[in-house]
């Protein structure tokens, strides 16, 4: 195996390995958010878009100045997308008559029009990088399809070696099961634009790299500055072996000319040459390319005006006019606006997220709400002893909080649908939300005329985690659902004061079924 | 040798003259319905089962046995909300003494099984026995839909496999408060034995589902963790927490809940099993009998 397809392994599988890790708990010191904060135009566009500095944004401006001096080695040697693409397309398309011959130039420009609408919408303030962005679409793929699929497969698995286990008595098989991570039907978009990348590869080997990648357009616009240059030496006898085997067609028909903004530096070129005159040097002074970038006047018009729109576009959305911050977002995340602005859409606080109570939203908040994490309380609650999701969030459109902090950090309020509540509506004996509920925020009152005391919520004690609606015995559609009435969304300080002024309070210990408004008792037994 | 819970007051109505004597004056042969034990939990339990007759009586060599704890909720187990893990190991190391093949702990939790397993802290407690495993089942596969013919308003459940193959089965629950069935001991224990537990609210009516259960079920023994209870805010907690150090066993689970509904006030109620509409109507049902006349409750 080539050296260039060792370290591609490594990074995928490095990729696949913190994917993996991405859950709660987090085992590992590992940044296991690495590969999002690698890329540029996900943490510079969110910080574009949100007027900020996104933290630890020093790694993505290490990867820029890299690929100034090296190139799109990035897009060659580390992108797990690329290799990806460059494996599957080995396994499907490598015999294939591909639609266009390797070295013809394709809507090369597309990427950059890809570039500048997103830097612009970002300009605007609106984050679009999430849409195209390789790295935010791949961890969403991860997320959604990938490893959804590979506990499916495995559990099928483990279904038909069941029986078997149950007849020898091996007991650790017979229970050996995954947790099946559920997604609704917005994460079908995600796989959807996942396999038609792959697809894409009939057209040319590595065409989204080539033409649509709008990550790949920025490096290529920086790899234009890069000293280090192919060069080509006069015994070049053009026998085209070059060109053909280029991963991304950036040399020309004649052998001669390249692109430095197509090359991946994947150097199969230099290893091809019989004669060895194709080289890579470090040139100095360094040449001027010649080639002007593949996106005339017309085409960046069109990328502006794209920006622009897409800006309107999220901008008008009727969803803003229901209120898009009625949803119920994890807790720690800032202000809806800001939120948008920052979250990338990478999926990471949902594959860690253990209850699998975190869902991509679909369009309910509009467009630009597509992806953005919410909570399905009625599938699971919010773990009280789990704050990983804003642990693992590259952007902090989640705040990293402790667990003291993020309970403070109220999602909603439990309210009662008494047409739904065993109790209310068929006065039956239930109080599955309460021995649920972790800080006694539901009582009990006798009413006259009623067999059964009626549970109620006491607003100052729940913060919204949806234990309640999770166990709720009722069918379909529970009766204690969460709204999103008292959320606390902060930019920045402290839940727990704001939480307090405002005179809530979340404790386990102490206080018993009390009324609305009273003082919890003392509690010694508390852990 | 299997003595059932039938079988056994059968035994007693034959030794109705022996019965109707002072406690003291009794012949051995009368078997005692309810025995509580007080000090060190792991001690108790093994008194208690040596009292019944020792573990030898309930489990033959490879037996497969199922221990049905209360691990209803994901917290640890400082908060009472789970049965004590000490009576847990001592149970299934003593069934493992008595030549078990297996033991499995089992139960479909109220919390997220997932959860309970990260905080109740019962794997770890078990964790130095070989051929123990603890499991919270909720998914469809590990369940088997059974008939309850004298269930009233519960015709059928599905049950954990587990437990229907099993060779012998162990009744482990904690004594708390609970605010739907008032409390929960030995009957109400039985929720977590099968894959709905919403249906016992929503369509059944809490208590007489649970009395239709405890007519199916027929554990070994129950063995009852009072070694601390939950006397508050039950059955999740967190509230008031009673010391007793005590553990309480029994054939006949309508007693031994009987009884236990006297070690405290519940919810700050004073209570008999006659306002327990579960035991009561139980007890009616003839799974027990709340006659708490004629127990035997030595003090240790």
């Amino acid at each position: 195996m080539k050296p260039r397809r060792v370290i591609q392994l490594s990074f995928l599988l490095l990729f696949a390995l913190l994917i993996a890790l991405t859950t709660f708990p987090l085992t590992l010191p590992l940044p296991v958010d690495l590969f999002l904060r690698m890329d540029p135009l996900l943490i510079l566009g969110a910080s574009l878009a949100a007027r900020t500095v996104v933290q630890g944004f020093v790694v993505a401006i290490v990867v820029l100045v890299a690929t100034a001096l090296l190139g799109r080695f990035f897009c060659g040697w580390v992108c797990p997308l690329g290799t990806t693409i460059e494996l599957a397309d080995d396994a499907l398309y490598r015999r294939r008559k591909r639609r266009w011959p390797n070295h013809q130039r394709v809507a090369r420009g597309l990427k950059f029009v890809n570039l500048t609408i997103i830097l612009v919408a970002a300009a605007f303030g609106y984050g679009l990088a999430f849409l195209l962005d390789p790295i935010a679409l791949f961890t969403r793929t991860a997320t959604y399809l990938l490893h959804p699929s590979a506990v499916f497969a495995l559990n099928s698995g483990l279904d038909a070696a069941r029986p078997l286990a149950d007849q020898i008595g091996w007991l650790g098989l017979y229970y050996a099961r995954l947790n099946q991570p559920l997604f609704s039907a917005g994460s079908l978009i995600a796989a959807a634009i996942f396999v038609t990348i792959i697809m894409l590869n009939r057209l040319q080997r590595r065409f989204w790299c080539r033409s649509l990648c709008p990550l790949g357009g920025l490096f290529g616009l920086l790899a234009r500055l890069s000293p280090a240059q192919r060069r080509v030496g006069a015994a070049c006898d053009h026998d085209g072996k070059c060109r053909r085997v280029c991963e991304t067609g950036a040399i020309d028909e004649a052998d001669l000319e390249y692109d430095p903004a197509e090359c991946i530096m994947c150097w199969r070129c230099v290893d091809q040459c019989h004669l060895c005159v194709n080289t890579f040097d470090w040139q100095s002074p360094r040449p001027r390319v010649a080639r002007p970038v593949d996106v005339g006047r017309r085409r960046f018009l069109i990328g502006l005006g794209g920006g622009a729109f897409g800006a309107l576009l999220f901008n008008g959305s009727p969803a803003r006019f229901v209120r898009p911050d009625l949803l119920l977002r994890p807790p720690g995340a800032r202000p809806e606006d800001e939120f948008r602005k920052r979250c990338i859409r990478c999926g990471q606080c949902v594959k860690a997220c253990p209850t699998n109570t975190l869902q991509p939203d679909w369009f309910e908040a509009g467009l630009e709400g597509l992806w953005a994490p919410v909570h399905h309380m009625r599938l699971a609650a919010c773990d009280q002893g789990c704050n990983v999701c804003g642990q693992v969030c590259p952007t902090g459109a989640i705040r990293a909080l402790p667990l003291i902090e993020k309970r403070y950090a109220k999602i909603g309020t439990a309210v009662i649908d008494t047409s739904r509540c065993l109790v209310y509506a068929e006065d039956k004996s239930c109080l599955v939300c309460d021995e649920a509920c972790p800080y006694n925020a539901i009582y009990f009152v006798q009413v006259p005329n009623a067999k059964n005391r009626r549970p109620m919520v006491d607003c100052t004690r729940c913060n919204g985690c949806g234990m309640c609606d999770s166990v709720c015995p009722v069918e379909g559609r529970g009766a204690i659902p969460i709204k999103p009435d008292e959320q606390i969304r902060l930019a920045e300080g402290s839940y727990f004061f704001e939480a307090t002024r405002r005179g809530f309070r979340f404790e386990q210990g102490g206080a018993v079924n009390q009324p609305n408004g009273a003082e919890p008792a003392a509690s010694g037994e508390e852990q | 040798m299997n003595i059932s819970r039938r079988e056994m007051l059968k035994l007693m109505a034959a030794s109705g003259a022996a019965l109707a004597m002072p406690p003291w004056a009794r012949p051995a042969l009368a078997e005692p319905r309810v025995l509580a034990f007080k000090g060190n939990a792991a001690a108790c339990v093994r008194k208690l089962i040596e009292s019944f007759g020792g573990m030898k009586r309930f489990v033959s060599r490879h037996d497969k046995v199922v221990i049905k704890p209360n691990l209803g909720f994901a917290v640890p187990p400082e908060r009472a909300s789970n049965t004590n893990p000490v009576i847990i190991h001592t149970l299934a190391q003593m069934a493992l003494e008595a030549g078990a093949k297996n033991v499995q702990v089992l139960d479909n939790p109220a919390h997220p099984p997932l959860m309970c397993g990260l905080r109740n802290g019962i794997k770890d407690a078990l964790k130095d026995l070989d051929d123990v495993h603890v499991e919270l089942l909720r998914d469809e596969e590990y369940f088997a839909e059974v008939e309850i013919p004298n269930g009233k308003k519960m015709k059928t459940a599905k049950v954990m496999k587990a437990i229907l193959e099993c060779d012998a089965l162990f009744n482990a629950p904690i004594a708390k408060s609970h605010g739907g069935a008032m409390v929960t001991f030995g009957l109400k224990n039985w929720m977590g034995a099968v894959q709905d537990r919403g249906a016992w609210h929503r369509t059944y009516g809490l208590h007489q589902a649970i009395a239709d259960f405890a007519t199916y079920i027929k554990p070994k023994l129950t063995i009852l963790d009072a070694t601390r209870i939950l006397t508050t805010n039950g059955p999740g907690g967190p509230g008031e927490i009673k010391v007793l150090d005590t553990v309480i066993g029994g054939f006949d689970m309508v007693a031994v809940d009987s009884w236990a509904v006297t070690l405290s006030t519940w919810d700050g109620k004073t209570l008999t099993a006659q306002d327990v509409p579960h035991i009561r109507r139980a007890a009616q049902m003839g799974v027990g009998s709340m006659d708490l006349a004629d127990l035997v409750i030595p003090a240790v």
